[in-house]
């Protein structure tokens, strides 16, 4: 079905797929690196008689960038927690679409906002070194996790504006690729069942 | 003025559409804008909030219920429970609301449940000629009790805000559980009574050969809630580590047991889960921030004196509060839910006796219905994708279920102080 990508403009196609496979893989690592550490913590407690030293330290700063690289594909895949109520109550595509508009560009609002605020954020963390705040045993700074918010924020007002542009273009509601994916997922899932 | 205005915008933000995040954030540009407060600061704080390792717990469930999902980790389950109930009438579709339960035990996530004995289900229900709206309006009302029978990512997000002990969490909401999972095979039960062409499962000659081969089948599935109940009761492992030991368990027990995974599926299922995770910790992330400005302008001590200036009746205080939650769940996701209404309420309730881990049970079953309850109710929409069912056809039953089994369950555990109480009574003392 139609994902976003078809429609934006063709020199942004490539980075935007490239974009997309970085976080992606990021985010896969990142997940299994999360469970993976727990379980060697619980290994290396009963097994080793050891511990992992400050793990919670750098791991957090994983969790932090994978929530929010996570989230921005979430944003391009329009897969955030919404009622989405008035798209069932209404089958007029214009009502619809005039909706997805409003959505999208207060989205587009709050994200840009988000990334000012990140932005003044990291601004008045840069500007306290060498007194900056750092974690108690690795002396990691802040900043390391902090940047992850100017990141995130600005890849979803990215996302957000790639989707208004492409709500204006087409004039119509395109089906979300998460949508798609799910639905084929559970269509393959119910099918083998069967 | 400005706390009225910010709830006014969160409302009418939400019911347009708006993501929860977002509609959150706006919030924040209303208290920034109205509110004169320093907004380089906002972001940090809900850093330092989620700098937790406890709340890791949330999303390695979310991973672990992935993998579950994709493993087929499920399907031995359902097929042995179906043995044990599907031969009545109605049972079949209560072999579901029961697989819901027991699979809620190793999942920690109402969606897991939802989308793994939804797609198990589903097709055997239609074959059976369970009308469609019922079966997979009964799969939808059901699923929450993965929020309900331990471990629970809510209530471990409800010990956390509220600095109560996890562990004890857990256990206010086993009973309210085993409750429901009553009351919903009840209303299926009546629901069902009167369809004339429903198939019945027979009876298989050799019951006992069948019910051992099934059980075998079903031990990596069921030794998976004694590693991880085991682990966290026996004082082996927290929450957290019992997740991380969950998830890798299940690996090869989908890949190599029940061969449900396989390389690309499972890529596919760990960047899905990881794409909810980043959904649900951002929509943490911003509902803390908010919800640190409503303590820091005193919001619970407001909702305490103007709950009391109505009335100072115990009864009629907890109708409000479970009111109050009713109307939040139906705007909010359960956990944006939770992470509000936690820190307003809780002030309101212990004011009229009412123990904090009786109030995690409240809120757990409040909140499990606040996902099944529209408009906001994303366990009914996902529902409607899972089981291929329109949702207006699952709109009537729903609503059954909720008037039926959903609210009695909940006035039972909010009146009845041992239901929530007895058994961490009996486990911690």
């Amino acid at each position: 079905m139609t994902q976003i990508i078809e429609h934006v403009p063709a020199a942004l196609r490539g980075p935007v797929r490239l974009m997309l496979a970085i976080k992606g893989a990021f985010v896969c690592a990142a997940s299994l690196i999360m469970a993976a550490t727990f379980f060697c913590v619980v290994i290396l407690r009963y097994g080793f008689g050891a511990d992992l030293f400050a793990y919670e330290e750098w791991l957090l700063i994983i969790c932090f960038w994978l929530y929010f690289m996570a989230s921005a594909i979430g944003t391009y895949e329009n897969s955030h927690v919404s009622a989405d109520l008035l798209s069932y109550l209404t089958t007029d595509e214009r009502l619809r679409w005039m909706r997805a508009v409003l959505v999208c560009a207060i989205e587009l609002a709050v994200s840009l906002a988000a990334l000012y605020w990140a932005v003044l954020a990291i601004r008045d963390e840069v500007a306290s070194y060498p007194y900056w705040q750092a974690t108690i045993a690795l002396k990691i700074p802040f900043f390391v996790p902090r940047l992850a918010l100017i990141f995130g924020f600005g890849l979803m007002s990215f996302y957000s504006a790639l989707r208004l542009y492409v709500l204006c273009k087409l004039r119509r509601v395109p089906e979300s690729a998460a949508a798609d994916a799910a639905d084929s997922d559970i269509a393959d899932m119910a099918a083998r069942d069967e | 003025m400005l706390i009225l205005s910010c709830l006014v915008l969160l409302c009418l933000l939400l019911v347009i559409g708006i993501s929860v995040p977002m509609a959150f954030g706006a919030v924040l540009i209303l208290i920034a804008v109205f509110g004169g407060h320093d907004v380089s600061g906002f972001l940090p704080a809900g850093h330092w909030k989620l700098n937790t390792v406890i709340l890791l717990a949330i999303p390695l469930f979310i991973l672990a219920g992935s993998v579950m999902e994709r493993g087929k980790i499920a399907a031995p389950l359902v097929d042995l429970i179906q043995l044990l109930v599907g031969r009545m009438r109605g049972g079949l579709s209560a072999a579901a609301v029961v697989a819901c339960a027991v699979f809620g035990s190793i999942s920690g996530s109402a969606a897991a449940t939802l989308t793994c004995i939804g797609s198990i289900m589903m097709p055997h229900l239609r074959r059976a000629n369970y009308p469609e709206g019922t079966a997979a309006a009964l799969i939808v009302a059901a699923c929450p009790l993965g929020l309900l029978i331990p471990p629970s990512a809510s209530q471990i997000l409800y010990a956390w805000v509220t600095q109560q002990s996890v562990l004890k969490c857990f256990l206010s909401t086993v009973v309210p559980g085993f409750i429901l999972v009553a009351l919903l095979c009840v209303v299926n039960f009546l629901l069902v009574r009167k369809i004339p062409d429903l198939r019945l499962a027979e009876r298989p000659k050799r019951f006992g050969r069948e019910l051992g081969v099934r059980s075998w089948r079903a031990f990596p599935a069921l030794l998976m809630p004694a590693f991880i109940l085991g682990g966290i009761y026996g004082g082996v492992m927290t929450p957290t580590e019992a997740a991380g030991v969950a998830v890798i368990y299940a690996i090869p027990v989908g890949f190599f047991i029940y061969k449900g995974l396989n390389r690309r599926n499972f890529w596919q299922g760990i960047r899905e889960a990881s794409v909810t995770i980043g959904v649900v910790m951002v929509m943490v992330f911003m509902v803390l921030i908010v919800s640190r400005f409503l303590i820091f302008e005193d919001i619970p001590g407001l909702a305490k004196s103007l709950v009391f200036s109505i009335s100072d009746n115990p009864v009629v205080i907890l109708l409000m509060v479970n009111l109050v939650m009713i109307l939040i769940g139906m705007v909010m996701d359960d956990i944006s839910g939770l992470l509000l209404s936690a820190p307003l309420l809780l002030p309101i309730v212990t004011s009229v006796g009412m123990d904090p881990i009786h109030f995690a049970a409240v809120l757990g079953v409040n909140l499990g219905m606040a996902n099944i309850t529209p408009p906001t109710a994303p366990l009914l929409y996902l529902g409607a994708r899972v089981t291929g069912a329109p949702v207006n056809r699952m709109m009537k039953p729903v609503l059954i279920m909720i008037c039926f089994a959903w609210l009695p369950t909940l006035m039972i555990t909010t009146f009845i102080p041992s239901v929530a109480l007895w058994l961490p009574g009996v486990l911690f003392g």
